[in-house]
């Protein structure tokens, strides 16, 4: 075996009889034999000292789950010395984009089985979204990136397709947190002619499918056993469960501020009514949903539609919508769309009334999704989940920034 | 006032006249709500936890602190006597307030006192004191290799692990952030 000569290679081609791979990774010894332990692009490959291209190794190459018996060194690129150690930590992370692009490759995957085309749709957009909350970033000759590819997605379904889906890059200003990223990898999905209850399906179906692609246990998806059904719930029985709050009984601002501080929870007097809410939300009501299986809250409050359909009652209406959550997290966010365009129309104005009475950007209005509606927009849902927190989810990390390869410079 | 965007993890605040240090701020965003900031705060006073949500936009008080360089004097009846070494001002604490740091504390030692509105709320002390080894085994000499220790009392009554080297009547230093030996030093 001679000396261990510590060699890291960009790549090595290794052939065992009829099969062959490209190494990407670490050799290690074991006794006298060599294994590939560690598939990754941060490359350590240790051969025996001396080997050259087109000799034989004595070895078992263990990559992608199957063994392979006498390797034959192909092709052996080797760098001296120890890798470019610029920055350790995007060496770790590119660990991470490994799994990551397999996850990617499932998602992909799991929408071709199902009849699907992946679309790809402009980044610079006229308008970006109008939600009131959503803050937008400038892009050039009037236009700014988007902050969701809905409203293209939805112009392709008026236009007649029935299911697609885009990976799509979404951008928005002011959001930088452990699970918040200013750009961030929105997975949306839509169908045309199908029922909310479907996405459902596909989202507990999807999840099933990415976590066995990488090799994952279904039973322990960041908590969640993917083997069960998710739980499902409404958000005023989940309120009502974990605060005791009947949200239908308190729809006037000052008595659910002081219910608020009835449990004890701040409150401040320029809180409106959804601000109330989300308070509620994010101490008492999340950090409860999807322990142990992943949960599905639906029926929000009217006044978060956004651009889902609202089911009209004197007493409580509701936005139909859904949320999927995991250890806490939302991961995704799902619409009955709305398809009216008088109503569309009435709610981006009031979107856009909003956001300059909190001196917010007021982008114009994209008069051609508007008119894409006025042209007859099928019934139809749709769905967007955060890729970043998908693969923290998956992988166990810590947080969604633990997820990209330049989290700082995002 | 602070915005919500300040709000980091060991920033001091003040609510409702009390002063906090923020021990962990993270962001939350509700997909079709305002942004809030989720925090948990430590009174620097009582030492409690709490928890406390700002949304954005929401002013947070600054908290307004004071470090002063002061002196310590003498110990009576449960009292640390402390002097302003610029203004020779006179302050005792109790031993509560003093908490652990009594351990470390010798005559004429300087460390910082912190003030909130005038009162004082918490001590710093250098990072190293030097004390004398009132009570341990004989000494090994000349065994500096050894990594085995063994107990031994200040001047303070503190009691801390030193190596077998040592003897009765030495000077060490401490860490007083761990409490821990550091070396023996000569007075």
């Amino acid at each position: 075996m001679g000396r261990k000569a510590r060699l890291s290679a960009a790549v090595a081609r290794l052939r065992a009889g009829a099969h062959s791979a490209d190494v990407v990774g670490r050799v290690e010894r074991a006794g006298d034999m060599w294994q590939l332990v560690d598939l990754s692009d941060a490359i350590d490959l240790d051969p025996p000292s001396g080997t050259n291209e087109g000799d034989l190794i004595q070895g078992r190459l263990v990559a992608r789950g199957e063994r392979y018996g006498l390797l034959h060194v192909e092709k052996l690129a080797v760098r001296r010395g120890p890798p470019a150690a610029a920055d350790e930590g995007l060496r770790d992370r590119l660990r991470v984009a490994r799994e990551r692009s397999r996850i990617t490759g499932a998602i992909r995957e799991f929408f071709a089985q199902r009849g699907f085309i992946e679309v790809s749709t402009p980044r610079r957009v006229v308008c970006p979204g109008l939600e009131p909350h959503l803050v937008a970033l400038p892009a050039g000759d009037d236009r700014w990136l988007a902050t969701s590819p809905e409203l293209h997605l939805k112009r392709l379904l008026a236009a007649g397709a029935c299911r697609v889906f885009e990976l799509a890059r979404a951008f928005r200003g002011d959001e930088r947190g452990p699970w918040h990223l200013s750009e961030f990898t929105l997975l949306e999905w839509y169908r045309a002619h199908e029922p909310l209850d479907v996405l459902v399906d596909d989202v507990e179906q999807l999840l099933r499918h990415v976590t066995r692609a990488c090799g994952r246990d279904l039973s322990a998806f960041a908590g969640c056993d993917l083997r069960q059904p998710a739980e499902r719930l409404t958000v005023r029985e989940a309120v009502s469960l974990y605060t005791g709050i009947d949200l239908a009984r308190l729809r006037e601002r000052d008595a659910l501020a002081a219910a608020l501080e009835q449990l004890g929870l701040h409150t401040d007097e320029k809180d409106d009514w959804d601000d109330l809410f989300f308070r509620l939300m994010v101490e008492r009501v999340e950090p409860r949903l999807g322990r142990g299986r992943l949960s599905i809250v639906s029926d929000y409050p009217a006044s978060q539609a956004a651009l889902a359909r609202v089911q009209e009652d004197p007493r409580w209406p509701v936005a139909l919508r859904f949320e999927v959550y995991a250890a806490g997290i939302e991961l995704a966010n799902a619409f009955d769309e709305l398809t009216d365009p008088a109503e569309q129309r009435r709610r981006h104005q009031a979107d856009r009334a909003a956001r300059a009475r909190a001196g917010r950007e007021v982008p114009r209005l994209d008069e051609a999704f508007l008119a894409a509606l006025e042209s007859g927009h099928p019934p139809a849902v749709g769905i967007a989940l955060g890729v970043d927190r998908l693969v923290a989810l998956l992988l166990g990390l810590p947080t969604a920034r633990d997820t990209v390869l330049f989290p700082d410079e995002v | 006032m602070y915005e919500t965007s300040d709000l980091k993890k060991g920033l001091k605040v003040e609510i409702d006249g009390e002063p906090y240090v923020i021990t962990d701020a993270q962001f939350v965003k509700p997909g079709k709500g305002n942004a809030f900031t989720r925090c948990k705060l430590k009174s620097l006073i009582t030492g409690l936890v709490l928890d406390r949500t700002w949304r954005s936009g929401e002013k947070i008080d600054r908290c307004q602190l004071e470090e002063r360089p002061m002196e310590y004097l003498y110990e009576a009846d449960g009292q640390y006597h402390f002097m302003n070494t610029s203004t020779y001002e006179q302050i005792a604490l109790s031993a509560d307030q003093v908490g652990e740091s009594s351990q470390w504390l010798i005559e004429n030692l300087e460390v910082s006192m912190l003030f909130h509105n005038g009162k004082p709320i918490s001590l710093d002390l250098p990072n190293f004191v030097e004390l004398e080894i009132v009570e341990t085994e004989p000494g090994v000499k000349g065994d500096t290799k050894s990594s085995t220790m063994k107990a031994a009392r200040l001047s303070t009554g503190a009691s801390v692990q030193v190596p077998l080297f040592v003897s009765q009547g030495e000077w060490i230093k401490i860490d007083t952030r761990t409490g821990q030996y550091v070396e023996r030093v000569k007075r």
